[in-house]
């Protein structure tokens, strides 16, 4: 599938920190791209860098085929793209409804339908000023203002923070249709449960590198936790079969969590005359966690 | 809708400049109802001799005494606050705010948004100019003497155009330096300190030597009596290339910032 975001080996340092160390990200088109990554990973430097606000230290990001790294491209880029930052500030002094006519003169894709139907599903207040709105509103009025922009592509940074479980259904209803219209969405989430119910495909970070990059039906078909019990202990360095990630031995019994190759680490398993082998699914937490702490 | 957003942004400061202006100007033409007699004393008096040069000038000639006490003097230094004050915002304002953001997932240039705002600055500096001029004709009608129109006009005028490199002083100090309570402090301090140091030596000096014609405030005050002949246009030629450079510096600076 085409690739609407390219990077090759992005990188971004702050004096001798190291934000983003050398990523090479790919977001299909038409997906919905989930963003895991614990605080600091480096999600939001990326997100920004993509999106022009800051300059990669070297390497090469393209939207749509055009660089991040250069003013005039960043500015085509974003008539095309959408983008909710983490902290999700507007302009206070202005009122939905002033911040919504400013943001709609800059897009001729501008979606009439959905900003009158997102100001009646979100229940927005029109004439009230963003500063006299609580957080969970604000959330409300920024997602608001990318999902109308008609755009492409949209870049959201953990679009349903702060927002009632109501809205986080909601949200998640405008991604998914906005997907089947045609449009790409990325989207940074700590919410994992959210991010199983629509993403289809899966980008972890952490520490400033990938560590996973997969379709999301490959992930939840490929990670198995093997447990097996053998009749006397065994040392985890018997364990260094390709595929498996993470090993954990509590006398004779010994959990494997594998990322692929399971059927010949469940027969290499066998082969060490375990008297028990069982294999279960891990849900896409527990992916998160392994993948995250294995590092 | 940028020059709308950027109005939003300013008219505050905007309308506390309107009424500063207009109030100096009020303030300083009617108290000549109350100065007036007591300088016609002191030139009766033959014990005084310490007379300065300007005060038969200024009990006789409204034009002189505005020039004296206005476009050479406060309204000047209101208006530069006020110009300074106006240039300053923009995305350096909305880094701090957390705005910026927003404004940069716009398709909007950075220099484009900078521009913008200085376009709104200009336009409200000029205002403030034009406001001083209609508030000196009408507070000297208000004490039954005439200001002479194309005097006062040409004086405001020529304030708002030296002075227009302090807008971009504005512009550029505001984007060097993070957080506006920092910024205008440290501009003022910038830009008055000179003053304070060699205002003595300025004022004595002759209107020919070297000091004149790089002061700033010289060239925006003009002569007492201004025509096309005594218009600093040396001086408001390199104040305005002078902005324009500024400028391009604070579009090279803002455009190296990281948000």
């Amino acid at each position: 599938m085409p690739a609407i975001v390219e990077t090759i080996d992005l990188k971004k340092s702050y004096a001798a920190v190291e934000a983003v160390r050398g990523i090479n990200l790919r977001v299909p088109e038409h997906s919905i791209c989930a963003f895991l990554g614990q605080n600091g990973a480096g999600k939001s430097t990326t997100l920004r860098m993509l999106m022009g606000m800051i300059r990669p230290t070297s390497g090469t990001g393209r939207i749509f085929g055009l660089d991040v790294g250069s003013e005039r491209d960043s500015v085509r880029i974003r008539e095309r793209v959408a983008f909710v930052a983490e902290d999700k500030r507007l302009y206070e002094y202005m009122t939905v409804a002033q911040i919504v006519r400013f943001t709609r003169s800059f897009f001729p894709t501008w979606r009439d339908d959905l900003e009158h139907s997102l100001l009646e599903r979100f229940g927005l207040p029109r004439d009230r000023k963003i500063r006299k709105l609580s957080k969970g509103m604000r959330t409300k009025v920024a997602l608001l203002l990318a999902f109308a922009r008609g755009s492409d592509f949209l870049i959201l940074d953990e679009p349903t923070e702060g927002l009632d479980p109501v809205s986080i259904e909601q949200v998640l209803q405008i991604i998914v249709s906005l997907v089947a219209d045609g449009a790409t969405v990325f989207f940074s989430s700590h919410q994992i449960a959210e991010v199983e119910q629509v993403a289809d495909h899966l980008v972890m970070i952490d520490r400033g590198q990938i560590v996973l990059d997969a379709s999301m039906d490959s992930v939840k078909n490929e990670y198995r936790l093997i447990q097996a019990v053998f009749s006397a202990p065994v040392d985890k360095r018997d364990f260094q079969l390709a595929g498996i990630e993470r090993v954990y031995s509590e006398g004779p019994i010994v959990s494997l969590v594998a990322s692929r190759n399971v059927d010949a680490i469940v027969e290499q398993v066998r082969a060490m005359q375990a008297t028990s082998v069982d294999m279960v699914p891990l849900s896409l937490k527990e992916i998160f966690l392994e993948t995250v702490k294995s590092r | 809708m940028l020059l709308y957003k950027a109005w939003l942004e300013s008219r505050l400061r905007f309308l506390v400049g309107l009424a500063a202006v207009i109030g100096v100007c009020v303030l300083y033409i009617r108290v000549r109802l109350i100065l007036v007699p007591d300088w016609i004393a002191e030139l009766q008096n033959p014990k005084w001799s310490g007379r300065p040069t300007w005060l038969f000038l200024g009990v006789h000639d409204l034009n002189f005494y505005a020039w004296h006490f206005l476009f050479e003097n406060k309204l000047q230094q209101v208006w530069v606050l006020f110009a300074i004050l106006l240039s300053f915002g923009g995305l350096a304002r909305e880094r701090e705010q957390g705005t910026s953001a927003f404004s940069l997932s716009l398709p909007v240039s950075r220099s484009r948004w900078l521009m913008t705002r200085m376009l709104v600055a200009t336009a409200e500096s000029f205002v403030l100019g034009l406001a001083a001029a209609l508030a000196v004709l009408l507070a000297s009608w208000s004490i039954h003497e005439r200001c002479p129109l194309s005097q006062v006009i040409a004086h405001c005028l020529l304030i708002v155009t030296a002075g227009v490199v302090f807008l971009a002083l504005g512009a550029v100090f505001s984007t060097l330096i993070r957080g506006e309570l920092m910024a205008l402090p440290i501009t003022l301090v910038l830009l008055g300190s000179p003053y304070l140091v060699f205002q003595e030596y300025i004022r004595q000096a002759a209107p020919s030597t070297w000091v004149h014609r790089v002061d700033i405030s010289h060239v925006m005050a003009g002569p007492p009596h201004l025509t096309l002949a005594t218009t600093p246009w040396l001086g408001l030629a390199v104040s305005i290339l002078l902005a324009i450079g500024l400028l391009f510096a604070a579009a090279k600076i803002g455009g190296s910032i990281e948000y």
